[in-house]
């Protein structure tokens, strides 16, 4: 039996502790405090730019500060939120312990890449204070990016130096994945969490390069004028968004993959159930991940690319849909005939299921060339990739860190708040964000911080946005009210049993409330799949768990 | 592990490999001096690609290594052939709508250079 009283948490004590710690769950509690800030700090910016589309006219923001005001909501929720989030937390806290491992392969190196994030993250947060607000977007396209003020050198640094800490991470999960696993842990024992992880990595290590050449490319045209990207210099602009989205559409999948792992765990552990196509799911996580570097130029469409290359990039996005689709409906066939148990997890299992699939499926739509004509630069693709980015992969990591929340704390939190939050926050999303379909169907802009003109044609503009900022305010609350109760729950929250879900996975089975320093006393002997339910009662019985 | 048994490269193969890539240099530069249309730079990016496998291969001692190392660095190349080929089937056929010219492109008015045909 393990003593209860020595844990990860209490092992050492003091700030110094954490700052230069190489346990991985602490590391991946460090990420969760970064990227919450961040995640809050982006929050309030969309606020700032729904409030301003709530009414026409100008409101609280004008056109200048409108633009610098979405650049800094989409570079900090990309950049400091979405991609490092449940790699960075939920990997690291929970992938060593679910393969048997006492930690990752690199320790330091593991540390180093959060030093590396925040590095980034103040270099932002810096030069957006004392450097200069870059208008660009958070796509930087040139020429634009190439001919603006010196402030989007920072920003693109700023990138630069975080996308090496995905890197280091995507290395250290694959060679953990690889080397380190406990005897027994075959990899068609290896939980889907873990899978998809393993896969991100490779999307990591493969793709964020490419960013940081991008943005060697671009300081090398703005400093040494080399025409590069300028027309004015003899670039071709199109050339950067080539790049560009050769990074940044495997990373839709670098956010989107883990999500899909979470949801893969959740779906079996509240459905007590083997997760149907296990091996398919598998590979999918791998198909979606090679896949997903075929398709970046379904976003330049009508930015002048030629035919050929748009009817290819066309047919190779349609191809995504299979691997997913292979997930989805795996997903719903692990329910069918399954014991599903509603708690707070599980309802954002299937808030990512429905979200999802309509940000998928609204993907296609925009995949088809014709179409993408006159829904480019819409609303239409901004609640696109809303329902992707933030109904896939952040609801995802929310159901996820409720899922693993009392291994990592110890402690549980309150279920009926945790309940009232995901309503709020499904109508709220829905609210803020089905809207914008509508709105975009009807040809509303992107970026656009003022439609007054627009209402003489469309004068249900007005209360389609009205309706979208609305719809923000109560997603807000909602994840406002998830903030409260977790922070009520680490001081308040009654003690969590060592597997309160009835999981099957060794994070669950083989450690106790809050696990050890070195994650086991001895090295786990894996005998069973991860989902292997019908060992029910001899795993995780009544007995087992109040052994801690 | 790999490391354990390094892999002495003999000097001939080695002095072989370096000859090699300088008569590549020089092909380089001669075929830089051709016009050789769409084929410029796919041409180049051969030569160049080559030149690298080989310096991978065996100076780095790539081909005695683990064969993990190989697939890591042919996962790598893959990728740069799959940009660079995406990439070009832009840049080399912008414009170009798969749509056959019209028949007429000038001015019906103006006077045709060429010479009338003879009876």
């Amino acid at each position: 039996m393990s003593d209860e009283s020595h844990n990860y948490l209490n092992a050492k004590k003091g700030i110094w502790s954490w700052l230069s710690t190489t346990d991985h769950k602490r590391i991946g509690i460090l990420y969760a405090i970064a990227c919450g800030a961040f995640f809050l700090l982006g929050g309030i910016l969309a606020t700032f730019v729904r409030t301003e589309l709530g009414t026409p006219g100008e409101t609280i923001l004008g056109q200048d500060e409108y633009n610098q005001v979405f650049t800094l909501h989409g570079v900090v929720m990309v950049f400091l939120v979405i991609i490092p989030a449940i790699p960075g937390i939920l990997g690291n806290f929970a992938l060593p312990i679910q393969i048997g491992a006492n930690d990752v392969a690199f320790p330091r190196l593991n540390l180093a890449s959060w030093y590396l994030f925040m590095a980034g993250a103040i270099m932002a947060v810096c030069g957006w204070l004392f450097v200069g607000k870059v208008d660009t977007g958070w796509t930087f396209y040139t020429p634009y990016s190439s001919g603006a003020s010196n402030a989007v050198l920072w920003l693109t640094s700023a990138v630069f130096v975080a996308g090496f800490a995905s890197i280091f991470t995507g290395l250290n999960f694959i060679v953990t994945v690889h080397k380190m696993r406990a005897p027994g842990m075959t990899w068609n024992r290896l939980p889907l969490f873990t899978w998809a992880i393993y896969a991100t990595g490779i999307v990591q290590v493969l793709a964020t390069p490419v960013i940081g050449i991008t943005m060697i490319l671009l300081f090398l045209e703005k400093l040494m004028h080399i025409g590069i990207f300028d027309p004015a210099l003899g670039g071709d602009p199109v050339l950067f968004q080539h790049f560009f989205w050769f990074y940044s559409h495997p990373a839709v999948y670098i956010m989107i993959l883990p999500a899909m792992g979470i949801i893969s765990d959740l779906m079996g552990t509240f459905s007590r159930q083997q997760v149907s196509g296990y091996t398919f799911i598998a590979l999918s996580s791998v198909a979606i991940a090679f896949l997903g570097f075929l398709v970046w130029g379904h976003h330049m469409f009508v930015a002048g690319q030629s035919a050929l290359s748009s009817i290819i990039f066309s047919m190779l996005t349609f191809l995504i849909g299979i691997p997913t689709g292979i997930k989805v409906f795996n997903w719903v066939a692990t329910m069918y005939k399954g014991s599903v148990w509603l708690r707070t997890p599980m309802l954002y299992a299937l808030m990512f299921l429905f979200l999802f699939t309509i940000g998928g499926l609204t993907g296609i739509m925009v995949g088809v060339l014709a179409v993408d004509v006159h829904l480019h630069d819409t609303y239409f693709v901004v609640a696109h990739f809303h329902y992707v980015m933030m109904g896939g992969a952040l609801i995802g990591l929310i159901g996820g860190l409720h899922y693993w929340w009392p291994k990592m704390t110890g402690r549980m939190y309150n279920e009926t708040a945790g309940v009232i939050a995901a309503i709020l926050v499904f109508i709220g999303f829905n609210l803020t964000f089905f809207t914008q379909f509508f709105l975009g169907s009807k040809g509303m802009p992107r970026r656009y911080h003022d439609y007054s003109e627009l209402l003489d044609t469309f004068p249900e503009f007005a209360a389609l946005n009205m309706a979208s900022t609305i719809g923000s305010y109560i997603l807000g609350v909602g994840l406002l009210l998830i903030l409260v109760y977790a922070l009520y729950s680490l001081f308040r929250g009654p003690k969590a049993t060592a597997n309160p879900w009835g999981a099957c996975t060794l994070e669950w089975t083989h450690t106790g409330p809050v696990p050890d320093e070195h994650n086991f006393h001895e090295t786990p002997q894996v005998t069973r799949g991860p989902y292997d339910f019908h060992l029910a009662d001899d795993v995780f019985g009544p007995k087992n768990n109040s052994q801690s | 592990m790999a490391q354990g048994h390094h892999h002495i490269i003999p000097l001939r193969t080695l002095s072989i490999v370096f000859a090699i890539l300088l008569v590549l240099t020089v092909v380089t530069v001669i075929t830089a001096r051709i016009d050789l249309g769409a084929l410029n730079v796919p041409l180049a990016l051969s030569i160049a690609g080559f030149k690298a496998i080989l310096v991978a291969m065996i100076f780095m001692a790539l081909k005695y290594d683990n064969k993990v190392n190989l697939l890591a660095v042919v996962l790598g190349v893959v990728f740069v052939v799959v940009f660079l080929a995406l990439t070009f089937a832009d840049t080399e056929f912008r414009g170009n709508l798969g749509i056959t010219e019209p028949a007429i492109t000038e001015p019906v008015s103006e006077p045709s250079d060429k010479e009338p045909p003879s009876h």
